[in-house]
């Protein structure tokens, strides 16, 4: 009986939805025939209007609600239509303050929310060593090959442990040559992560079995796309990876690109292929090559923290069996091994970007508060002017909660609009950002999907619940008014007794420029700072570029001479006035670390060691870079591979190791992940200069000639030049390719633009919040103009009286903007107030500006208050000019 | 209904299908019918006959067809249905348990130990 009952409901909704006329065409004609009939019999007339009766039957249908919805909805456009200005105002500064919330919550979610594409990544942890780790820059947790044997050995915590590591190699296919990036992986990688092909077949254990023995590769499906063309026949196909002939296996299912995030991963092999890959082998049964990540899946059941522990163990005897005498035992019986969160994997990116995204976040939430009190006051302005009609309408009959239920629907249709045209700010906005983040931007691009629904639906809760909380309370208050006092007069019902909320609003909006204002004016002053920066060094006129001999198959004395004759054919190029070479690029923050250093005449506390970041470069290069020599000399082609050992060493060194005595002369020795093996003679003191970054200040540094560097596998060569870089780059391809076509140029650019690409967080921060400033700005002075407009109107008669009195236009004008001076003035000083409370969070990402800056805030307070002028003026304007006869008149 | 006699809304609901029951006939017929056979003590006024027909109608115990009625103009005549046969049955045995209920405590003298 149910289901029948239920059909029946159903075909009445329905019928009652699609063929409306039909049913009040029945309703009519039935109600009629009851009425003829009773008016046949009895000759009266109903005592119920026909109208009523109708109304008692339509609140009968149960699809009376959607009936009444759509007529709500069909009623607010027409309204809306009638106020243009409003709705435009109310949608636009809505729509600005949801969409860019929106745009910087898909990058906080693409970036620090979201997990890797891989089966139940909350399984997933990051093997973290806190223990000691010899040799020269080690990375951020990284392994060694025979420390993760030995784990996949002893552990029982894991369901699987896997390990990575990425570089860039060239990768060439029919005839042609590519730099790629490889992922070099344990032959469980693909299984631990639970990932499938989306062709062929992915590497397995089967693969990693023997060194050299499994020329087989996997490309992911970016690669294949962007790269090979999505060519049908790739697996199978034959590439080249470093001159080595590899097959490729398989593609990987779309939307994988590595572990790290914003990062990229183009081709997969297993380790065992190492040295035909990347051209280190030595890498596997290094004791101190600690280059590998290493993830683990954690078994059911067993939490981080404790499997870590139980993992120490095996981490602590592994380190005694294996660390060189030179790393006391003390340090090895305290080293502990760390277990974190994988399920987000690793990023580069989020490191340098996290806090200045969140920082930007509060930024604009307090934009969309600031869009929220401009849409308050609007929809509370207009609600009072629409009390006469809305007194009508109760007088009629309508009931409170049917009027309240038509105002929401007037803001929920503000809000569709508002969240569509902010769906598209959203989509603005991070199209700018990630031109912004150039290379990186694009990486992360492919893994973002703009028509995320996710997305849609913050965007629309964002305009949902603003527009309906501030619709909410004037429609609250004024179905509450009473009938008779709002129906006797247009302009006494405009006196909603709401103009002091509405200046509160305002008031609030000023601060909450103010504080927008002064926070992008920080950044703004940070980032030119920055760019301001003395590093020490002339970094004008100056290109760079990296060569890698190493993966051409190059030995150590040929890379040497390899670099010594690009270097001299660079100089006689026309154009160039100097080329150098460096280990280490320069603000990469890649200097190479050496710990333990046996400085002769140095005893730290307890015995330790010195410790620097070193780069090995040409002679000649403190010249070309105008880093004074201060005492001493620097490298000169004298210094030879066989020659004396020499090093030069920088002021902050001899600070530190040096305090009372000369340098000149001493010597420090070097361990390259074993005894220390090297010695090199100080010859020269340079001055200080900012190496690795624009913050840091300078550390210990110390240089070696690069051809006693025993390491050197590739190098930046550094060109400055004339006037004009012109058709330089091109000579240069041309000069790198006639030499050896198999080592291309990596990354020719000015460090001009590498110093540019160093300030991405600091140039996203000052441009986005440069932007949200500006709106701020604006939407305050809109907010500022509305309020007064409004109390303009409201004191028509008063000031008809005046001017009918003799007041000139200039006490008028006066008159009204005293009003705006002075809510103006107390939204700066609330701002001002409001500002220095939020920018001591802002502290670590500013530089060279104190949170507290006072030129930064006397700045916002001026431009807001000349914007507030401007705002207050126009309506003023209109005041003076007010004709008292018609004023007086006005009721 | 008039208030004062304090019936339950769902009563009029019960009648209404009762009524059906025995015939069908439209909005007009039935409220005559209801004065005559009740005499005149239940009268249903215009404002609560027919929203309670379209309720009847829209769960399905009663349905509607337009035919011409005894002075040839169109009107709607409702009848009753198999779920409406059904659901009388239910409120009417309800109302028999209800209404001897009430006679019962009503016709008392006094309360027997």
């Amino acid at each position: 009986m149910k289901t029948a009952s239920w059909l029946h409901s159903a075909k009445h909704f329905l019928r009652a939805v699609f063929r409306r006329e039909q049913v009040e065409a029945e309703l009519d004609e039935e109600l009629r025939f009851h009425a003829e009939q009773e008016a046949r019999q009895h000759g009266l007339p109903s005592q119920v209007s026909l109208e009523m009766q109708k109304e008692r039957c339509r609140d009968v249908r149960r699809a009376n609600w959607l009936e009444q919805f759509l007529q709500d909805l069909r009623y607010g456009v027409r309204t809306l239509r009638r106020s243009p200005a409003l709705a435009t105002i109310a949608v636009l500064s809505l729509g600005l303050g949801a969409g860019a919330n929106t745009a910087i919550f898909s990058l906080i979610d693409k970036l620090l929310l979201e997990s890797l594409p891989v089966e139940r990544p909350r399984e997933l942890a990051i093997l973290a060593p806190r223990g000691p780790r010899p040799g020269w820059t080690p990375g951020t947790n990284t392994w060694s090959y025979r420390q993760y044997r030995a784990l996949v050995a002893g552990q029982q915590v894991f369901s699987g442990l896997l390990a990575s590591r990425t570089d860039t190699l060239n990768f060439g296919i029919d005839n042609g040559t590519r730099r790629a990036v490889v992922t070099v992986v344990s032959g469980n990688y693909f299984q631990v992560l639970g990932l499938r092909a989306a062709a062929g077949r992915l590497l397995t254990p089967e693969d990693d079995q023997r060194p050299g023995g499994h020329p087989v590769a996997v490309i992911t499906h970016g690669f294949w796309v962007d790269a090979l063309g999505a060519r049908p026949d790739v697996v199978g196909q034959v590439v080249q990876l470093n001159k080595n002939p590899f097959t490729v296996a398989g593609v990987i299912e779309s939307g994988f690109n590595g572990l790290e995030v914003g990062g990229t991963a183009d081709v997969f092999v297993t380790a065992s292929m190492l040295a035909q890959a990347t051209g280190y082998g030595g890498a596997l049964d290094s004791r101190t090559a600690f280059i590998w990540q290493l993830y683990g899946r954690l078994q059911p059941g067993i939490g981080r923290d404790r499997a870590a522990a139980q993992l120490r163990t095996l981490y602590v005897s592994h380190l005694e069996a294996e660390m060189p005498p030179e790393v006391s035992r003390e340090n090895i019986s305290r080293a502990r091994l760390e277990l974190l969160d994988g399920h987000r994997g690793t990023s580069g990116l989020r490191r340098s970007l996290e806090t200045p995204l969140v920082a930007l976040m509060i930024l604009t939430g307090l934009l969309l508060m600031l869009a929220c009190a401009n849409i308050a006051g609007l929809l509370i302005a207009r609600a009072a002017s629409r009390a006469g009609e809305i007194s009508i309408r109760l007088a009629l009959g309508a009931s409170r909660g049917r009027l309240i239920r038509q105002l929401l629907a007037e803001s929920l249709l503000l809000s569709v609009a508002a969240s569509v045209f902010g769906v598209v700010v959203a989509w603005l906005t991070v199209r700018l950002v990630l031109t912004q983040l150039g290379e990186a931007g694009g990486r992360l691009q492919t893994v973002m999907s703009f028509l995320d629904l996710r997305l849609l639906g913050y965007a629309l809760a964002c305009t949902a619940v603003t527009s309906v909380s501030c619709g909410l309370l004037p429609a609250l208050k004024t179905s509450r008014a009473p009938v008779g006092a709002s129906l006797k007069s247009a302009v006494a019902a405009a006196t909603g007794g709401n103009a002091g909320v509405r200046r509160w609003l305002v008031t609030a909006q000023v601060a909450i420029g103010l504080v927008l204002l002064s926070a992008s004016g920080l950044f703004v002053k940070t980032l030119s700072n920055l760019r301001g920066t003395d590093t020490g060094y002339q970094t004008d006129r100056l290109l760079h570029f990296r060569l890698n001999p190493a993966s051409a198959g190059y030995e150590r004395g040929r890379r040497i001479s390899y670099f010594d004759s690009v270097l001299d054919e660079l100089r006689t190029q026309p154009g160039v006035s100097a080329a150098t070479i460096a280990a280490e690029p320069l603000l990469a923050n890649s200097m190479i670390g050496f710990g333990s250093i046996e400085i002769e005449g140095y005893s730290g506390p307890n015995g330790a060691k010195g410790n620097a970041s070193a780069n090995a470069v040409a002679p000649g290069y403190f010249q070309m870079m105008s880093v004074p020599v201060l005492r001493g000399r620097e490298f000169a082609a004298s210094d030879t591979m066989t020659s004396l050992r020499v090093a030069v060493v920088n002021e902050e060194f001899v600070r530190r190791y040096f305090p009372s005595s000369d340098p000149i002369g001493h010597t420090i020795s070097l361990a390259y992940g074993g005894p220390p093996q090297y010695t090199h003679q100080i010859v020269g003191i340079a001055k200080d200069a900012r190496l690795n970054n624009l913050r840091d200040r300078p550390e210990p540094n110390f240089f070696l000639p690069y051809a006693q560097f025993d390491v050197l596998s590739a190098a930046s060569i550094y060109v400055r030049h004339g006037r004009e870089a012109g058709n330089l780059a091109s000579s240069i391809q041309q000069l790198v390719s006639r030499r050896d076509p198999s080592i291309p140029v990596i990354g020719l650019r000015s460090v001009d633009e590498e110093v540019d690409r160093l300030l991405l967080a600091e140039r996203l921060t000052a441009h986005l919040s440069t932007v949200l400033g500006a709106m701020a700005a604006l939407l305050s002075a809109i907010g500022l103009y509305g309020v007064t407009a409004y109390s303009v109107t409201r004191r028509t008669r008063e000031i008809g009286i005046r001017v009918a009195l003799g007041a000139g236009a200039w006490s008028i004008v006066s008159m009204v903007l005293r009003d705006v001076a002075v809510t103006c003035l107390v939204g700066l000083v609330l701002g001002v107030a409001a500002a220095l409370t939020v920018s001591r969070y802002l502290e670590s990402q500013l530089y060279g500006v104190a949170p507290r800056d006072i030129a930064t805030l006397a700045l916002a307070c001026a431009t807001m208050g000349i914007l507030a002028l401007v705002a207050g003026w126009l309506p003023a304007r209109r005041a003076s000019r007010t004709d008292p006869l018609v004023a007086l008149r006005l009721d | 209904m008039s208030k004062p006699t304090g019936l339950v809304q769902g009563t009029l609901d019960l009648l209404l299908l009762k009524i059906l029951a025995l015939e069908p006939m439209h909005g007009w017929a039935i409220g005559q019918r209801l004065k005559q056979v009740s005499n005149d003590v239940l009268q249903v006024t215009d404002g609560s006959l027919y929203p309670a027909l379209h309720k009847l109608e829209q769960y399905g115990w009663i349905e509607a067809e337009w035919k011409p009625s005894e002075n040839n103009r169109r009107a709607k005549f409702y009848s009753l249905t198999r779920a409406g046969r059904k659901r009388l049955e239910k409120e009417a045995f309800e109302w028999n348990k209800l209404s001897g209920a009430i006679s019962s405590l009503i016709q008392l003298k006094e309360f027997k130990p």
